[in-house]
């Protein structure tokens, strides 16, 4: 067993290409461009890499990037143990020495200052310099760099650096058509086709509050796990308040007009 | 959230913005709209950046300019410290810029009603956030088109309707109530969001009692006589749903000219089905 078997996925992720992602993927993988994936929240990035990973046979490191993640987090660090100190590499070093899809997940969560640390990877030295430990790591042939940004979150205080946007080419993530929508979720839920597109209709009234009270509308994620409680045997109201409605906002008028929309829908 | 202004500005303009202050009060003091206008804006512009942020404070002057040329120069005099009012409440510079456009739009539209209506912006803007006070100001447009009088009434806030709407929740429940909601409904539904008033108590008897639109609002009766409120609500949202089904699929104004009132009644009616069978495709249980 390598380092890297239990990154590998051995089983094929749904994913619903809606547009020519997959071949953009697969031509930039080809040269190990630096991917970025922008979208909403809950629109299939996260899915997307795990399926390109599969389909490309490559292991995937995740990193989920947070406010308090350090570039320790990401690089790794000295720890004590029974034999003294000892190094510990982190995911992306690990990813960078044995050759993995590095997917930084909403990156713009981390600090600045955290994110930089990848410059030095996704330009033509592709090197990671470990500081600490006075070493200089080249990165293995297959590894790969991907990250996922929601522009919806961008601020001035929450935004990527433009020498780190301007590394990266960049595949534009939306919610799907209705259509296709409603094939995802009807796979993805086990609900059928007449339930999912009223699931699709509901989500579109909620996307019309985005900027009038609600930051994003009900997202792809949102209607699966409403299919799954319908599935699950719960009233499609009911599923919609639990999956839909409630999670998203707490301003009782904004609740209110989402119900009657749902009801609307229905 | 204010646009950043480094602490380093005293005066409340960033030393990169300093050339467009300089430039924009320059405009005013040359355009010939007299001393009055000109002190005015060179006093509130400063607090202006401060608080709102410089870009609001630099593109004001075109504002005040609009006033100045289309309702004078007194009225125009009274926008920087209007505009300081409403920056109390109005605190997010997409908030000013939307305050600032509508009084544009009155001396666009009614040159004579701008200096009631600035003298007013302190009552205005404590009873109404920004959509509420562009509510207010296109209904007066709309309401009193064609008499002068009666808008400078509406917006000296001595009509009626005026004080009615300016009361707000509280003055007659029903749709003041309801109106945030169902223009959270509305919006959701069709992806528009239009202002919702009440038609004035003077306003024809069909016009309070029926909704309509029509000048860019939504218009709805204070409220339906002999129904409790869960079913009034129900009402509401029907009759915005279905204004947002005409704003959907009615193309073009059907000419009525030289029709007799049962016939125009008869296009009406066909008109009605005919929007709210297509809402009901993609939203059976909306109508």
């Amino acid at each position: 067993m390598t380092n890297l078997d239990a990154y590998r996925i051995s089983s094929e992720p749904f994913y619903r290409a809606v547009d020519s992602e997959i071949e953009l993927f697969e031509a930039a993988h080809k040269s190990r461009m630096p991917v970025m994936l922008k979208g909403p929240t809950g629109c299939g990035k996260t899915r997307f890499v795990e399926h390109m990973a599969w389909r490309l046979g490559k292991p995937l490191i995740t990193v989920s990037c947070h406010e308090d993640m350090t570039a320790s987090d990401l690089v790794g660090r000295y720890l004590l143990d029974a034999h003294g100190t000892v190094w510990h590499d982190g995911p992306l070093t690990l990813a960078v020495r044995e050759g993995a899809i590095c997917y930084l997940d909403e990156i713009v969560e981390a600090r600045q200052d955290t994110t930089v640390v990848i410059h030095s990877l996704t330009d033509d030295r592709r090197i990671l310099t470990l500081e600490k430990k006075n070493e200089v790591v080249r990165a293995h042939p297959d590894f790969h760099v991907v990250i996922s940004y929601n522009p919806g979150y961008q601020s001035v205080l929450k935004d990527l650096k433009e020498s780190t946007k301007q590394r990266f080419g960049a595949i534009a993530f939306g919610y799907p058509a209705s259509e296709i929508e409603a094939e995802i979720i009807t796979r993805e839920a086990g609900i059928d086709r007449r339930t999912a597109d009223a699931l699709v209709r509901i989500a579109e009234r909620s996307r019309n509050l985005k900027g009038h009270g609600l930051e994003e509308g009900a997202s792809t994620r949102m209607l699966i796990n409403a299919g799954l409680l319908v599935a699950a045997g719960i009233p499609i109201e009911r599923a919609c308040q639990v999956a839909m409605v409630v999670p998203i906002s707490d301003d009782p008028d904004l609740r209110d007009a989402l119900t009657g929309a749902i009801a609307a829908c229905l | 959230m204010p646009e950043a202004v480094p602490m380093n500005a005293p005066d409340g303009f960033p030393s990169e913005w300093q050339d467009r202050w300089h430039v924009a009060h320059s405009r005013i003091d040359q355009a010939g709209y007299g001393d009055l206008v000109a002190n005015a804006y060179r006093r509130a512009g400063p607090e202006l950046a401060a608080r709102i942020g410089p870009a609001f404070a630099v593109r004001f002057a075109s504002s005040i300019s609009q006033v100045a040329i289309r309702s004078g120069r007194l009225a125009a005099s009274l926008m920087p410290q209007a505009a300081l009012l409403a920056s109390q409440r109005f605190e997010e510079p997409v908030a000013m810029n939307s305050w600032a456009a509508a009084i544009e739009d009155v001396a666009r539209r009614s040159p004579d009603a701008v200096l009631p209506l600035l003298e007013n912006t302190g009552r205005l803007v404590d009873a109404f956030d920004v959509p509420d006070f562009i509510a207010f100001v296109r209904m007066g447009l709309h309401l009193a088109d064609g008499s002068p009088e009666r808008r400078r009434a509406y917006f000296a806030l001595e009509s009626a309707e005026a004080i009615r709407l300016i009361e707000g929740p509280g003055a007659g429940g029903g749709l003041a109530d309801l109106r945030h909601g169902l223009g959270l409904f509305l919006g959701a539904l069709w992806g528009i969001a239009p202002p919702i008033a009440e038609a004035p108590p003077d306003a024809p008897e069909q016009m309070r009692r029926r909704p309509g639109f029509g000048g860019g609002g939504v218009r709805l009766p204070g409220a339906f006589a002999g129904f409790g409120s869960a079913e009034a609500k129900l009402l509401y949202r029907a009759a915005v749903a279905h204004v947002g089904a005409h704003h959907r699929f009615t193309r073009t104004r059907f000419p009525v000219a030289g029709l007799k009132p049962m016939q125009i009644a008869l296009v009406s009616l066909i008109e009605d089905a005919r929007v709210e069978r297509l809402a009901s495709r993609r939203m059976p249980g909306a109508v």
